[in-house]
């Protein structure tokens, strides 16, 4: 295969500063990512744009929501949140496991799963 | 002229959808590994033909896939759309300056960051508006492309070869090009 | 030339990554846990900040499991408890107590006498007439009658002895209105010895909160809407900054007659009901007083009741029975009323 050779021979220098500077990139993006997602106590999980759930981060759940493309499988425990199936062909979503800040989206099905402080008079308890 | 530009664009636009359908057809593990094939022909095109023939198959492959796969006009489509005209744009660009600088596996990797990019974009502005979940999917979906990049860099570097050592016409039109 | 160029390039673009990552490594990430449990006679929900599932569950164990004990001294329906031994030696003998039912009678007649008798923990001799489940009403005759064993000046601790001992015969003491705000601090003191560095802790309407949830913001309690459907319509929200939180309403346990509406918060001097309020919250560092004084606020009035709070160094919001609200300075600008609470009239 000395075709092949030749073509990795033909990779310039330049080729590997730009590969090294995007995947350094690329890696610190990922922690400063992490870094600044909100964190808070209620997951937001909206279709198209649509709330469907206000769910607490702190009470174990798992629910169903239907987009477009079929159903997207949200749970919630241990104070953190996932997306356990959906049927996009990427998977994205649900190789991101779990999380309790920032968000995830399934794009094909239109899912916003989101960890946001308590929205909209969202309280932790009530008196009364 | 015309017409032989016309029939490498109608060859080397079945050739990107049939890859692409081939693409689709092989049964991932990974199924969100795509490596995007159909690209390698988009950036062999654009080292060999110019920016116009590259264009062209670019929307004319955007088109009939999402004809094909009825999903034209809906999400898929913009973004395919969006990623595949502004990669090809700035793979065009990239290769008329910097040609000197980077082999095709450089010019695919500049292809590929302006194609996830502008798709990250796009999907912001028209149909996710939190910076949020696309600020958190960002860097994954670039160390994806990174990958994605050089494999079809090197592919096309390879199929820019084998083509350059056939044909004394292509020998002729690379010169003409580079 | 080149090659050396490109390593010193590689090299600063990896010290750059690194303190990149660096800066933004968060330490150890702190969730919220929420547990909840059926005890004292109401559903005990707490909520911890803690780094793991083992930490939080650990520290909720200790914590559920002092309310449990808690509930064992003061539970007075439980022939067991030493709430139980006072009331069946009342009129005979002084019963040796714990430290903690002593250092709740002791807290109870301290809002007692605070609260000119309007809290008065031995009230039970006259409400024990009212069956709220039944809707019956006692004569008046009756409640006359067994006014002279309501009196907290009756019961008398001995800190010396650890005794607590009612005078008459007949009397009876009931913590109810005082023990689930009493337990709330005690979980939150165990909470805290168990390294916990955020929790909330609601004995039902309870409420004592320490510490900020992760991502430095404070607890956030709503204080519910008395003429609301359920637990979920809530009037006004409070943010609780090491604070306590009780509510005391007329729609707890009540019943309608002849379009009169009898409920449980009795007022200590006349045997009746209190009237021309719908509820009061009452906001302190101390969910014992919170609890105690929100029953001593309601009973005494809008008037005397701000004043009293104002008096042990606590706020209060009522809410008359026209729906209008009032609230002690301090809290003006600390409770947010929700838009609804404008219109909120008779019903």
């Amino acid at each position: 295969m000395s075709l092949a050779r030749e073509t990795f021979k033909e990779i310039t220098i330049y080729d590997w500063v730009l590969l090294v500077v995007l995947v350094l990139v690329s890696i610190s993006g990922s922690f400063l990512v992490r870094g600044i997602a909100s964190t808070g106590d209620t997951v937001r999980i909206e279709v198209g744009g649509k709330l469907i759930y206000r769910l607490s981060l702190s009470e174990e759940r798992t629910v169903e929501v239907r987009g477009p493309a079929g159903i997207t499988r949200v749970e919630v425990k241990g104070g953190r949140v996932r997306v356990a199936d959906s049927p996009c062909p990427n998977k994205l979503c649900v190789r991101q496991g779990w999380t309790e800040r920032g968000a995830i989206i399934c794009l094909p099905n239109r899912v916003v799963v989101t960890i946001g402080g308590d929205a909209e008079g969202g309280v932790d308890a009530v008196s009364g | 002229m015309q017409s032989r530009d016309r029939l490498r664009i109608a060859i080397l636009a079945a050739y990107a959808i049939g890859l692409h359908g081939l693409e689709r057809m092989i049964p991932a593990p990974l199924p969100w590994l795509r490596f995007g094939l159909a690209n390698i022909i988009t950036l062999t095109a654009l080292m060999l033909y110019g920016l116009r023939v590259a264009l062209t198959i670019t929307l004319i492959r955007v088109l009939l896939v999402s004809l094909l796969t009825g999903s034209f006009l809906g999400p898929g489509f913009v973004l395919s759309l969006g990623g595949g005209v502004a990669s090809t744009l700035l793979m065009g660009l990239a290769s008329a300056l910097l040609s000197s600088l980077f082999s095709p596996v450089g010019i695919s990797l500049i292809g590929s960051m302006a194609h996830n990019l502008t798709q990250l974009t796009l999907a912001y502005l028209l149909f996710i508006r939190r910076m949020e979940p696309i600020l958190f999917v960002t860097p994954l979906i670039l160390l994806l492309g990174i990958i994605t990049g050089m494999v079809n860099g090197m592919a096309s570097g390879l199929l820019l070869k084998k083509l350059k050592g056939d044909s004394p016409e292509v020998k002729a039109a690379a010169g003409r090009e580079s | 030339m080149k090659e050396r160029g490109l390593k010193r390039l590689l090299i600063v673009l990896l010290a750059v990554t690194l303190t990149l990552s660096s800066l933004s490594c968060s330490p150890k990430k702190e969730r919220m846990f929420k547990r909840s449990e059926f005890l004292l006679d109401t559903i005990v929900t707490i909520t911890v900040v803690a780094g793991s599932e083992k930490e939080a569950g650990d520290a909720m164990d200790k914590a559920f499991e002092e309310i449990r004990r808690l509930g064992g001294l003061l539970d007075f329906f439980s022939p067991e408890s030493e709430i139980s031994a006072i009331n069946r030696n009342a009129g005979i003998t002084p019963v040796a107590v714990s430290p903690e039912t002593l250092d709740l009678l002791e807290r109870a007649s301290e809002v007692s006498a605070g609260s000119n008798g309007a809290f008065d923990i031995t009230v039970g001799a006259v409400v024990s007439l009212y069956d709220f489940h039944r809707k019956v009403r006692p004569p008046d005759s009756l409640i006359r009658e067994r006014l002279p064993l309501v009196n907290f000046r009756d019961l008398i601790l001995d800190r010396s002895l650890g005794t607590a001992f009612l005078r008459r015969k007949g009397m009876t003491v009931d913590a109810g209105g005082i023990a689930k705000g009493y337990a709330a601090d005690r979980a939150v003191e165990v909470l805290k010895s168990a390294g916990i560095s955020a929790a909330l802790v609601a004995v039902a309407g309870d409420i004592r909160a320490y510490g900020s949830k992760p991502g430095g913001k404070p607890w956030l309690v709503g204080i519910r809407d008395p003429r609301g459907s359920g637990l979920d319509d809530i009037i006004a929200t409070i943010p609780l900054r090491d604070m306590a939180v009780s509510t005391s309403g007329d729609y707890e346990r009540f019943f309608i007659e002849d379009g009169k509406r009898i409920h449980h918060l009795i007022d200590p001097k006349t045997g009746h009901p209190a009237g021309g309020v719908m509820s009061v919250t009452v906001v302190g560092p101390l969910a014992v007083y919170t609890d105690s004084l929100a029953t001593a606020v309601f009973i005494s009035g809008i008037e005397k009741g701000l004043k009293t709070a104002e008096a042990f160094g606590y706020d209060a919001l009522m809410i008359d029975a026209s729906g209008g609200i009032h609230m002690t300075d301090a809290l003006k600008g600390r409770i947010a009323m929700l838009p609804r609470a404008k219109e909120n009239g008779r019903r």
